[in-house]
């Protein structure tokens, strides 16, 4: 890594430092950095922050699988046939338009104040993305490559498992590393409007309804660091997996 | 006597569509009759309808009229061995290179083991020095089209069909996989189409180079080369082969004039 990656955050540091000392923010709404990461640790080693981090984690997750399970076979089925292409382009484009936020209140409606209707939400959002680019993975298929399968005589199964859906996975992957943002940011959100009794956003509305403004700016850093890493790391694993892509 | 590959009085017309409405005639009538192991070239002005043939031989798309038949069966039923221009395009890029040789073998159901010795035999025995475990986007354009022709060549096929392979190559690699294409035709003996648009690359290859109509497509004359294989570029420099070309290119003035 070269060196220069720390002067960012080092600038975001001191810029914190210099509206506390000097008093530009009033410390009632931004601490001190040192406030808020000593209470970051007594979160993590008092063990009051994990049921909140499980909680998102796990409805995230989940959501995000089932996004994915469902749009990737839907979005390849679209860019297999144009027909299914054309009898749901509408529908799709229209849906892709909607924020995912105003539904809330529908989601709350059809599956309660409970984890179903979080799950769902972060479902909801991850399928449309995933939907979107598994089908135009397949759309982009190299017409070379289905050329060598039929004059390989492969059958259609084959033209699939072995051609069209490895060359329609950098494409998915890309709709992953976008929807895996989104989900989260769906299901944070979710915690602060739906409620629910842990969560990361749960606690972050909470900490600022009282002022308790180091647990809130020590809760955003970890719901930051749970995106941030989880996008590193899966890029990490689409370089080595997806290796070919743009070459 | 009837010949390996039988094309009589094929006949192709794409119909019209949108901004082209009118349809247009690629093949009339066309008939040609290939010998076993005979390596015959295809070549002709642009858009002539060459590549159509090959795809119609290689039973990629339907014609309307006439048969084609290899060795007596359908094309569809025939296994074939196409090589496309797109070199970089045609391979699979998250297969290892000794993985796509070896995808033919694969789609006939051979087990992992067997394919890949198999494919690393056949390497061997073309001479193709490629590193097996690396991929097709670290080769250079040359490598990957012999890798592609390997590809095309392990499953034995009836026929070997070349749609202008070497077009996307430098000159000095194209001269190089002219050679390189001769070797590997003389050690396996396939019947070849190859289809170009390089008039010394279509004649020097040939033992009978088609020289092509405009469309639609129709032969406008045959050259015999009788030459001594195998035929290195300094032939280009032949009396002989100077005879051959000049016929060539009286032809083709009179094709191009017509």
């Amino acid at each position: 890594m070269k060196k220069e990656v720390v002067v960012g955050p080092l600038l975001v540091l001191v810029l914190w430092f210099l509206l506390n000392a000097l008093h530009v923010v009033k410390p009632v709404f931004l601490p001190s950095i040192d406030r808020v990461f000593s209470e970051l640790y007594r979160l993590f080693a008092t063990g009051q922050i994990l049921g909140d981090l499980g909680g998102t984690v796990m409805r995230w997750i989940i959501g995000l699988a089932v996004g994915v399970c469902i749009g990737v076979p839907l979005g390849m089925l679209m860019g297999y046939s144009d027909r299914v292409y054309g009898s749901l382009e509408i529908v799709v484009d229209f849906f892709r338009s909607v924020p995912a936020m105003t539904l809330f209140p529908l989601f709350l409606v059809f599956f309660g104040l409970g984890d179903k209707a979080k799950i769902s939400i972060a479902a909801w959002g991850s399928l449309l993305y995933v939907m979107v680019s598994a089908m135009y993975g397949v759309k982009h298929s190299r017409h070379t490559r289905l050329m060598v399968a039929k004059t390989l005589r492969a059958t259609p199964l084959q033209t699939f498992t072995k051609f069209v859906f490895p060359d329609a996975l950098p494409e998915i992957a890309g709709g992953m590393r976008v929807a895996i943002s989104l989900s989260l940011v769906l299901v944070v959100a979710s915690e602060m409007m739906m409620g629910t009794s842990l969560g990361l956003g749960k606690r972050i509305l909470d900490a600022s309804l009282v002022y308790n403004m180091s647990q809130m700016y020590a809760t955003i850093i970890v719901a930051g660091l749970v995106g941030y890493i989880s996008n590193k790391l899966f890029v990490l694993l689409e370089s080595k997996l997806i290796h070919w892509a743009g070459r | 006597m009837a010949g390996y590959i039988e094309i009589a009085k094929v006949r192709k017309c794409f119909r019209g569509s949108g901004r082209q409405p009118q349809s247009t005639e690629v093949l009339r009538d066309f008939s040609l009759s290939v010998t076993k192991g005979e390596f015959v070239t295809f070549f002709g002005p642009n858009a002539c309808g060459k590549s159509t043939l090959l795809s119609i031989v290689a039973g990629l798309v339907p014609h309307d009229s006439g048969t084609v038949s290899i060795g007596g069966q359908e094309p569809r039923a025939a296994r074939i061995g196409f090589v496309f221009q797109q070199n970089q395009t045609s391979l699979l890029p998250w297969r290892t290179n000794l993985d796509n040789v070896a995808l033919p073998l694969e789609l006939a159901h051979v087990s992992r083991t067997d394919r890949r010795k198999k494919a690393s035999e056949f390497l061997q025995q073309l001479d193709v020095r490629i590193p097996s475990d690396g991929y097709p986007y670290q080769l250079s354009g040359g490598q990957q089209q012999l890798l592609c022709i390997a590809r095309a060549l392990i499953a034995d096929p009836e026929v070997l069909l070349m749609d202008e392979p070497f077009n996307q190559l430098d000159f000095q690699t194209r001269v190089a996989m002219n050679e390189k294409l001769q070797d590997i035709w003389m050690k396996t003996g396939k019947t070849t189409l190859f289809v170009s648009h390089d008039l010394d690359e279509a004649l020097l290859l040939a033992d009978r180079a088609i020289m092509l109509s405009k469309r639609p497509a129709a032969i406008a004359r045959t050259i015999e080369n009788r030459l001594p294989r195998p035929r290195s570029r300094a032939l280009l420099q032949d009396e002989g082969f100077f005879r051959l070309k000049k016929e060539a290119l009286g032809t083709f003035e009179q094709v191009i004039a017509a």
